[in-house]
């Protein structure tokens, strides 16, 4: 197992990777959590969970809004959660973020921590303080920023993951390395047969690995204005193409990333022989490098993204492998660009 | 600006010449009316200028005039009675001077212009003109209530100077310095303020005002231009998780991004929602408090606090939000109904018996009964009553900003209150219920011997002259309101905690009280 802090404007958070499931209630401020977790999650895994009442929500990104929130926020009052009742979201990226919201918002905040079962959810979607829902057509119209007391991130529940499930998180790794870490991404180009087998010393080592870039620019940045935008390479375009085409999300950054690369070769910041590899990297993990999609519409799409400021598109370009830079791209030049 | 101009505007018969004269005799400042010097240099009077050249020209020359007294200092400008209302004009003066708008009854305007023959007032030349000053001020009700307004009524022309100057001279406008979870902002406290608003809380990028049917057509025009007014019907039953998620669609429609700041302009409802919008709207953007309501000043726009109402409780959703700043102009107290004068003088008494006896006995000493359509008690009194009563919340809430430990005693009065609040469906408005708790803490504390028995008696006639009740209704079920008391989101695994005294300006928490006790209490201090 592997050990991390990380301190955020809400407090520190320690993130446990390798830890497991039935191990929890080692880290739980009270003996009777509130769980919120969704149907699968809870089928598979309800006889590991601490005793406490759990609050099960749907799954897929349909079910992050505000309503399912006002539900939750019903249950809690129904069973008399107090301030000092402590919530757990035991789940994937939408299960934290639902349970991180809730418990960033219910009596003005209770104390929180996640157990994440995605690859996703371990990489990303726990750490950084961010949670929300969706709203009015767009992904996290509303949320906050709060640290989860503490992540546990238990590898064995992986295995349980569909195909799709992983490739999102392999898609955050594989950005994680081309943003900050040319050392991990030729040793992923390495392990990469590894990984997909879900080897238990390769995984937490991507995790760690992940969750330490990761941390590091959240860090930097607590409120998303400066360095944790390099977070979001591949995501610009990736929101906007899983928008328009419903494609799964790591499928969409996958396909975001490589042609966030080709802007980057685009403008001379890397060669052709490093969008390849990660082209190639991308392909080894199983990931799409190119889907069709309606050019306009995810232009469109791009407009309205959340992170738009007036009429440039804040994007994020590779210089190199390894190191990322913030660049403005009007919505004119991206008409231009060929590679869409 | 050392020497700020003081523009006054206002329909005609309200004084503007004759206070605007004496007001800058008493400052040593210069005196200009616009419409004898365009008269003076047209050499023309109005109604020959209205005549020969035409309605256009003589907007116009308005305008130039407007723009010119801009770049002066130290003038008191009377205006035209439609000066003002050209949004040109208004923008050009206030960008320089403090604006004032005199208001009179109809009666007393027909009466004053009657008994002035120097002047010819052409728009009353008609059969019947009591009648066309009432339509006339109709028309331009909208365009006068930006300004910060001053009744004249039943007011000699130098008591009227006087609550101007006053204003105007001995109230700069206060700046306390507020740090909250390790930002710093301020709030800031004046009469007429509003105007000043964005410049005040060095807004740059869009602005959204949200706000409440009553308020936004009283203020929101005074702030300014802003990007989008949102307007939201008024009170709690609206503070709810439906109202913020309608909030933010609209401003996603709107374009509304993260530069953006959001100013509520309202009270205590209008801060909490516009501070919970502030708070979850892509993720967080900048939040401004404006607040008209003497609650919300001394309170709720205070602290970062910000939450909306679920069905089974008040403010039972909500984050710690901070403001940039918090801008109260103690002018716009003057639209507040007596009751709702009273329920903020229920929290201003609160913070004297919880951190500041001087204040306690401020309050005591004085009458703070507000009177319907009368400036009492005068917006100097207020505005430093404001000023001492919110300094005991910024001491509170700096020492424990999230709301852990020391800010409990802030709940004095409360734990009764917001559950005899919620028995009643809130039919009885927050400061009254907080007043029935001040005396119950008083009760219980007694009971306890903890404190004196004559703390009850010495604050039961200082609600009482603020016009607030000091007994619990019989409708009121009391079981029900011990067993609210207990689901309170304050109640730690079901344990009760109490504000308690040991004597006024000195309080503390207790969890050690019985149900009996509680009771007994409520019973004691029923109707």
């Amino acid at each position: 197992m592997k050990q991390l802090q990380i301190q955020g404007a809400g407090g520190l958070s320690t993130i446990l990777v390798g830890e497991q499931l039935k191990n929890l209630t080692d880290y739980l401020p009270t003996r009777t959590p509130v769980i919120v977790t969704d149907e699968n999650v809870g089928q598979r895994y309800a006889d590991q969970f601490p005793p406490g009442h759990v609050i099960t929500i749907g799954t897929g990104e349909g079910i992050k809004t505000l309503e399912t929130i006002s539900r939750i926020y019903s249950e809690l009052v129904a069973i008399e959660a107090d301030r000092a009742c402590g919530i757990v979201g035991i789940g994937g990226g939408i299960v934290c973020d639902v349970a991180g919201f809730v418990a960033s918002t219910y009596l003005r905040g209770v104390r929180f921590g996640f157990v994440a079962s995605t690859l996703l959810a371990q990489v990303d979607a726990s750490v950084g303080g961010k949670n929300g829902v969706n709203f009015g057509g767009y992904k996290n119209m509303v949320g906050t920023f709060n640290q989860p007391e503490f992540v546990l991130c238990d590898l064995d529940m992986l295995h349980s993951l569909p195909e799709t499930q992983l490739q999102c998180g392999f898609a955050e790794i594989v950005k994680h390395a081309a943003i900050a870490d040319a050392g991990m991404f030729e040793a992923l180009e390495n392990d990469a047969g590894k990984a997909l087998a879900l080897d238990p010393l390769v995984i937490e080592r991507l995790v760690y690995d992940s969750l330490v870039i990761k941390s590091t620019f959240v860090h930097q940045d607590e409120k998303e204005t400066g360095e944790r935008r390099k977070l979001n390479f591949g995501h610009t375009f990736g929101h906007a193409i899983e928008k328009v085409t419903g494609v799964p999300h790591g499928q969409a950054v996958s396909v975001g990333m490589v042609l966030a690369a080709e802007l980057s070769q685009q403008r001379g910041l890397i060669t052709a022989h490093e969008k390849d590899r990660l082209c190639a990297l991308l392909e080894q993990l199983n990931l799409p490098t190119r889907i069709t999609f309606d050019k306009d519409a995810v232009l469109e799409a791009l407009g309205k993204d959340k992170k738009r400021e007036n009429e440039s598109v804040h994007f994020v370009l590779l210089n190199g492998l390894g190191r990322a830079v913030i660049a403005d791209i009007s919505l004119a030049e991206l008409r231009r660009f060929q590679g869409l | 600006m050392d020497r700020p101009n003081i523009v006054l505007t206002g329909f005609m018969g309200t004084g503007k010449t004759t206070v605007g004269k004496k007001i800058a005799q008493q400052l040593a400042y210069d005196f200009v009316d616009t419409d004898e010097l365009i008269q003076e240099r047209a050499g023309k009077t109005v109604p020959e200028i209205f005549q020969e050249m035409g309605e256009v020209a003589f907007r116009e020359m308005e305008a130039a005039v407007a723009r010119e007294l801009a770049d002066m200092q130290g003038v008191v400008i009377s205006t035209g009675g439609r000066l003002m209302l050209d949004p040109g004009n208004a923008a050009a003066l206030s960008s320089t001077g403090r604006v004032f708008c005199l208001v009179a009854t109809p009666e007393e305007i027909l009466e004053r212009v009657t008994n002035d023959p120097d002047v010819e007032r052409p728009l009353l030349t008609v059969q019947n003109p009591m009648e066309r000053i009432v339509e006339l001020m109709q028309q331009r009700q909208e365009g006068y209530g930006q300004f910060s307004q001053m009744v004249t009524s039943e007011k000699t022309p130098d008591v009227v100077t006087k609550n101007l100057v006053g204003i105007f001279q001995s109230n700069p406008d206060q700046r306390v310095p507020i740090m909250g979870a390790g930002k710093r902002y301020e709030y800031i406290v004046g009469g007429g303020l509003l105007p000043f608003a964005k410049n005040l809380a060095g807004i740059a990028g869009p602005v959204a005002v949200i706000t409440d049917t009553n308020t936004g057509p009283l203020y929101a025009q005074s702030c300014g231009p802003v990007d989008m007014v949102i307007e939201v019907p008024p009170g709690q039953q609206h503070k709810t998780l439906t109202m913020a998620q309608s909030i933010c669609e609209q401003l996603v429609e709107k374009g509304f991004d993260r530069k953006g700041t959001i100013i509520g302009l309202g009270g205590s409802v209008i801060s909490g929602l516009a501070g919970f919008v502030a708070a979850i709207y892509m993720r967080g953007v900048d939040l401004v408090h404006c607040p008209t309501s003497l609650l919300a000043m001394v309170d709720t726009s205070i602290g970062g606090k910000a939450g909306i109402n679920l069905p089974q409780g008040k403010n039972m959703v909500g984050a710690f939000k901070q403001p940039t700043a918090v801008i109260a102009d103690v002018a716009t107290l003057q639209s507040l109904s007596p009751e709702e004068f009273s329920s903020g003088m229920a929290e201003v008494i609160k913070h004297g018996l919880i951190d500041d006896p001087e204040l306690f006995a401020r309050i005591e000493s004085g009458s703070w009964v507000r009177k319907a359509g009368t400036l009492v008690p005068p917006l100097a009194d207020l505005q430093a009553l404001v000023a001492q009563a919110i300094q005991v919340k910024i001491r509170i809430v700096q020492e424990d900003p999230f709301d852990q430990g020391r800010r409990n005693v802030l709940n004095l009065g409360h734990t009764f209150a917001h559950a005899i609040e919620q028995v009643c469906e809130h039919t009885i408005r927050h400061g009254e219920a907080v007043a029935m708790g001040l005396v119950a803490a008083a009760n219980l504390s007694a009971r306890l011997g903890h404190c004196s028995p004559s703390l009850q008696d010495r604050l039961e006639p200082v609600l009482a002259d603020a016009g607030l009740p000091n007994r619990i209704p019989t409708h009121i079920d009391l079981p029900r309101v011990y067993e609210a008391m207990r689901r309170d989101k304050k109640a730690a695994s079901g344990r009760i905690r109490f504000v308690l005294f040991r004597t006024i300006g000195d309080v503390f928490v207790t969890d050690a009280v019985t149900q009996a006790q509680v009771l007994e209490t409520l019973t004691d201090i029923r109707e």
